[in-house]
């Protein structure tokens, strides 16, 4: 079974024409990017895999359960699709370890002596074992973003949804992010990843979605040829302004 | 020595018509042929005691008093009461009340009888039975000391402010007889003379042994030589309607002491009890610190329900059940949209037309706390509010429940916002919390008034109820500082 199934999916926002008849499947261990000019739904489309977003007609299947049926439990879900935020989100009121630990220990009922090991571990994995008593005001965009991706890590999910992770960050802070969702997506963890490094859905995407006006307008199972030699006058245009600003 | 010449006379003459009018109302009384009991009779005797409602801040009808270090409620009316109570042979308990309030407690129970200088008026006849009065009086015109030249004829006070206390027999005087006056009704004497002083009015008219008293206590007031022609009203003493023996034993009393001289050795004890000496703090010190006592008490009974409630409708005004949401939205609007006086008369009347006997503190203690549990919940609302919805996004992707986002993340983080408002909110509610001196709840502005009632000081104990506030208030705001650095 696939991880995640639209099927001929809208989203309306009162008149709003939001998400387009959209079908996209990802399969287990895939990493598929999602490009498109600001406006084009990505967001919105990735926000309604974990239920942030609820979909107007159509179906979606995550994990085999089906998200317009009301009986369906969200945080089932939830608690097997992770998300990472473009501004972070980390709980401003708690430390770092309590920040990876609350999941597990409120959700997944795991002693607070496992889950702080499991913690260390996942710190090390993102390069960040010093930081766990400080709280998320004291770290840096980049260092927040990878405490970020520890959290989402530290429920043992199926998938992790990714959103712009890197637009809020400067410059010399992308580098490590992109290191560390590299490390993730070698692991084999399902990704959707919303972002603007073409580097990154050239490099490390398994398969690419170009997005635009709501609708997907070209998908392609070779990232690499796709910015080459892109099909779509939207897309055309879209890398063509890229290039030039890069 | 001529104003108490003047004082003595009076009394002479007052003792006069009232033997004279005793004399002329009885034989009417005895013809009527009263039963020998009725429902309110039978309650009264059956509960034991019965409920003096009165306005204590008008010497020397009643008004309060240190006796032996101990505050006492003291006048003849409040002799007269209490021979009422033992000759139906139970137990007197006194409700002091804003004189406003004294009717609308008669007619829903919360009291068993009126004996506060209140005279019949048609009006009033339409609401309550009185009884044949037990006292004739006068009316007084007091000016400051100098100008009482300038008024010596009903003529003279055309233009003229003159203030009366609100529905009251001298209104009703004031309006029909002194021509052309601007009459300006004021709830209390005090206040009326507080006002004549510092030049706001230029007369005042009340009854004469009032009168007396203050222009004897202070030096800068004086009577103006008025006449009206139709000045002389009784006081009398209101029962509930409808109960014909009760009123006939009120009579029987009242009869009685007019015969054998008890009254007027009533009216002696207290005009005694009126004129004696005392210093100040003595006097008076003991009821300002009940009062801040009362007052304190009252916020945080306020504070702590209004908080518990608070936060219940801000959790209801977010639920997704239209109805719990809008009961929310309803309260929050009506207790914020409607003056804090009307909320404290609608509950402590308001109980008692659904036949709960809700003590006025208990009311009070209420009207605060659903008061201020609305303004709470808008302030927890908007702290709420004020943490990014970043954060419960966050939560909720990771599987948190909704209550438990709230409880975890949210809340904690609102806290920051929350804390410094809940403050204000508090500071508020202690100085609001003088309003509920209306239903005679003895809190600081209560005693203040009682105080000036019967120091006739009008102006120092506001003085001091200002400071005693003020000093409240800050250090409220100390010490709320405090915590918000923690």
């Amino acid at each position: 079974m696939s991880m995640i199934e639209f099927h001929d999916v809208n989203k309306y926002y009162g008149k709003f024409h939001a998400l387009k008849n959209i079908n996209l499947t990802v399969e287990r261990g895939e990493v598929v990017s999602i490009i498109g000019p600001s406006g084009s739904g990505k967001s919105t489309l990735l926000r309604t895999i974990n239920g942030l977003e609820h979909i107007s007609s159509g179906q979606l299947l995550v994990d085999n359960f089906d998200l317009a049926d009301a009986k369906t439990d969200m945080n089932k879900i939830r608690k097997n699709v992770g998300m990472v935020f473009q501004h972070f989100n980390l709980y401003a009121n708690k430390t770092i370890m309590e920040n990876i630990t609350l999941g597990p220990i409120r959700v997944l009922k795991v002693s607070k002596a496992e889950a702080e090991e499991r913690a260390n571990k996942l710190l090390g994995l993102v390069g960040l074992q010093d930081q766990a008593n400080k709280l998320p005001s004291m770290l840096s965009g980049g260092q927040k973003q990878r405490i970020a991706i520890a959290r989402a890590l530290a429920m043992k999910p199926k998938a992790i949804l990714f959103d712009e992770p890197t637009s809020a960050l400067d410059p010399e802070m992308i580098g490590d992010v992109l290191d560390v969702m590299k490390k993730v997506a070698d692991q084999g963890m399902t990704m959707i990843v919303v972002t603007h490094e073409m580097g990154f859905a050239k490099e490390v995407g398994d398969r690419l979605v170009f997005m635009a006006d709501g609708e997907i307008r070209e998908e392609s199972n070779h990232p690499k040829e796709f910015f080459q030699n892109p099909q779509d006058p939207r897309a055309k245009e879209f890398l063509s302004k890229i290039i030039h600003a890069d | 020595m001529k104003t108490k010449k003047h004082h003595l006379l009076i009394w002479v003459l007052l003792c006069l018509t009232l033997l004279v009018s005793s004399i002329a109302i009885a034989p009417q009384q005895e013809t009527a042929a009263a039963p020998k009991t009725d429902a309110k009779l039978t309650a009264i005797k059956k509960r034991g005691y019965m409920v003096l409602g009165v306005s204590a801040d008008y010497p020397p009808y009643e008004f309060h008093k240190t006796i032996n270090g101990e505050d006492k409620v003291v006048g003849f009316d409040i002799d007269l009461a209490r021979q009422v109570a033992k000759d139906i042979g139970v137990e007197l308990r006194i409700k002091e009340l804003g004189f406003d309030s004294l009717l609308g407690s008669l007619k829903t129970g919360k009291v068993d009888m009126i004996v506060s200088a209140m005279t019949p008026t048609p009006e009033r006849e339409k609401e309550v039975a009185f009884s044949q009065p037990y006292l004739t009086v006068a009316q007084k015109v007091i000016v400051r000391k100098g100008e009482e030249n300038k008024y010596r004829s009903v003529m003279a006070f055309k233009g003229q402010k003159v203030g009366v206390q609100k529905q009251t027999t001298q209104e009703q005087t004031a309006k029909d007889e002194l021509s052309g006056a601007k009459v300006v009704s004021l709830e209390k004497v005090t206040d009326l003379i507080l006002n004549l002083q510092q030049k706001k009015l230029n007369a005042v008219v009340v009854e004469a042994p009032v009168a007396n008293a203050y222009v004897q206590t202070n030096k800068a007031l004086t009577l103006a030589n008025v006449k009206f022609t139709n000045a002389d009203y009784g006081c009398a003493v209101a029962v509930a309607k409808g109960a014909p023996a009760y009123l006939a034993n009120v009579n029987k009393t009242i009869k009685t002491v007019q015969k054998n001289g008890q009254f007027a050795k009533w009216q002696k004890t207290a005009n005694t009890l009126m004129f004696s000496k005392q210093n100040f703090w003595q006097a008076y010190g003991s009821y300002f610190l009940k009062g801040t006592g009362i007052t304190i008490v009252l916020t945080i009974l306020g504070v702590f329900f209004g908080s518990l409630l608070g936060t219940l409708l801000a959790l209801m005004k977010r639920a997704k059940n239209k109805l719990i949401k809008g009961i929310a939205v309803v309260y929050i609007q009506y207790f914020r949209g409607t003056p804090l006086l009307v909320q404290v008369f609608m509950i402590y009347f308001g109980t008692q037309v659904i036949h709960l006997n809700v003590s006025a503190f208990a009311s009070a203690a209420l009207a605060l706390s659903l008061n201020s549990g609305a303004y709470v919940s808008e302030v927890i609302r908007s702290g709420i509010q004020s943490v990014a919805k970043g954060q419960s996004e966050a939560a909720r992707s990771l599987g948190l429940s909704s209550k438990q986002t709230m409880r975890l993340v949210v809340l904690p983080q609102a806290v920051k916002t929350i804390l410094p408002a809940l403050g204000n909110e508090f500071i508020s509610l202690l100085k609001e919390s003088a309003i509920v001196s209306v239903i005679g709840v003895g809190e600081l502005m209560f005693q203040t008034s009682v105080v000036q009632g019967s120091s006739f000081k009008p102006f120092l104990p506001l003085v001091i109820a200002s400071l005693i506030y003020f000093a409240l208030t800050l250090i409220l705001s100390l010490v709320l500082r405090v915590f918000e650095k923690n």
